[in-house]
């Protein structure tokens, strides 16, 4: 099994589930390029892509909040971010994904 | 040298996008899959355990086994991801099931999932014919 | 101050946080979460929750303050870094 080809399953199968969602992947290329990576790795181990920037717990329920992706479980602070928290997927108007921070859940109003 | 020949294993309209389709020719088992009109041949056998990827799922070019849920590309025949979970060794399951469970998951962690065959397909008027 | 982090090994938000404090020469300790065992983890996640709120890296404390996400301006501010190289 081959990562570059998982990788590319990835992505195809992400673009369905976070187009409806007003969702893209980042135009980072490095960036969403070395997350896929880290995903490819977190399924090879678990069996499912997990977020490679938040944590896994003995919690089940728990760690399918943050199957990637991830964006139904975290509306809210994503849509204030205008992109997910590890970055793979920005908000469709999204040019410079550089100017995007990672704004902490407990500064985000009614998150 | 093996002789190649078309051989006639369905119809057009028998397969929609989508859609999965059976069939046996000379004794090989092989599945039918319709991307977006386009129809690929694949081994009917999952390179994982050998379930019928027949009765599985077909999302644009990845059939999904309905077993263990490994992946293939249906262009390739490439394996794109194993059974899921990888092993239930980690998995919180009732004591005696349990033990016998984690057991045979323990085995089954040591059976790869291997890539699969393909068949190249040709279209003749309504006709989909296999070149084997 | 001291200056200590929870990370990720496959996070690079992290590793671009280790990458600042090393640039700017600040003295930090970290734990990578995802390789410690098991154990170990559920007493980090208590930790983290407790001060955070989320599960979510990196988590960098300096002196009592909670940093969540990468956040160049809020450690160089928070250390009172006078020339600050971006990491």
């Amino acid at each position: 099994m081959n990562a570059e080809s998982r990788k590319k399953a990835l992505r195809f199968l992400f673009q369905k589930v976070i187009d409806p969602l007003g969702y893209k992947f980042s135009p980072d290329e490095d960036l969403a390029d070395f997350l896929l990576d880290q995903e490819v790795v977190l399924e090879q181990k678990h069996g499912i892509p997990y977020c490679p920037c938040q944590g896994l717990t003995k919690n089940r329920e728990e760690n399918m909040k943050i199957v990637c992706p991830c964006i139904p479980f975290h509306r809210k602070h994503f849509d204030a971010m205008k992109r997910c928290w590890c970055g793979l997927f920005v908000h469709k108007d999204v040019t410079n994904p550089d100017e995007l921070k990672q704004i902490p859940i407990t500064e985000i109003n009614g998150a | 040298m093996a002789l190649k020949m078309l051989i006639e294993v369905a119809k057009t309209d028998e397969l929609i996008p989508g859609g999965l389709k059976a069939v046996e020719v000379n004794g090989e088992e092989i599945v039918l899959c319709n991307n977006e009109g386009k129809i690929y041949a694949i081994g009917r056998r999952c390179g994982h355990m050998n379930a019928p990827l027949d009765l599985g799922a077909l999302e644009g070019y990845i059939l999904t086994c309905p077993m263990h849920h490994a992946q293939f590309d249906i262009t390739t025949g490439e394996a794109l991801s194993g059974p899921v979970p990888p092993s239930l060794e980690n998995e919180v399951i009732p004591a005696g099931l349990g033990k016998y469970l984690q057991y045979i998951s323990m085995l089954m962690s040591h059976i790869k999932t291997c890539d699969i065959k393909t068949y190249p397909v040709k279209i003749e008027k309504n006709l989909i014919k296999l070149e084997m | 101050m001291k200056v200590f982090m929870y990370s990720l090994s496959t996070c690079p938000w992290c590793r671009k946080t280790k990458n600042f404090f090393k640039v700017n020469h600040v003295p930090f300790d970290y734990v990578d979460y995802d390789l410690q065992p098991e154990d170990e983890q559920d007493k980090i996640m208590d930790k983290i929750l407790k001060i955070s709120n989320a599960r979510s890296f990196p988590v960098v404390i300096i002196g009592d303050q909670v940093i969540v996400g990468y956040d160049p301006e809020k450690y160089s501010k928070t250390l009172g870094l006078k020339e600050v190289k971006a990491s």
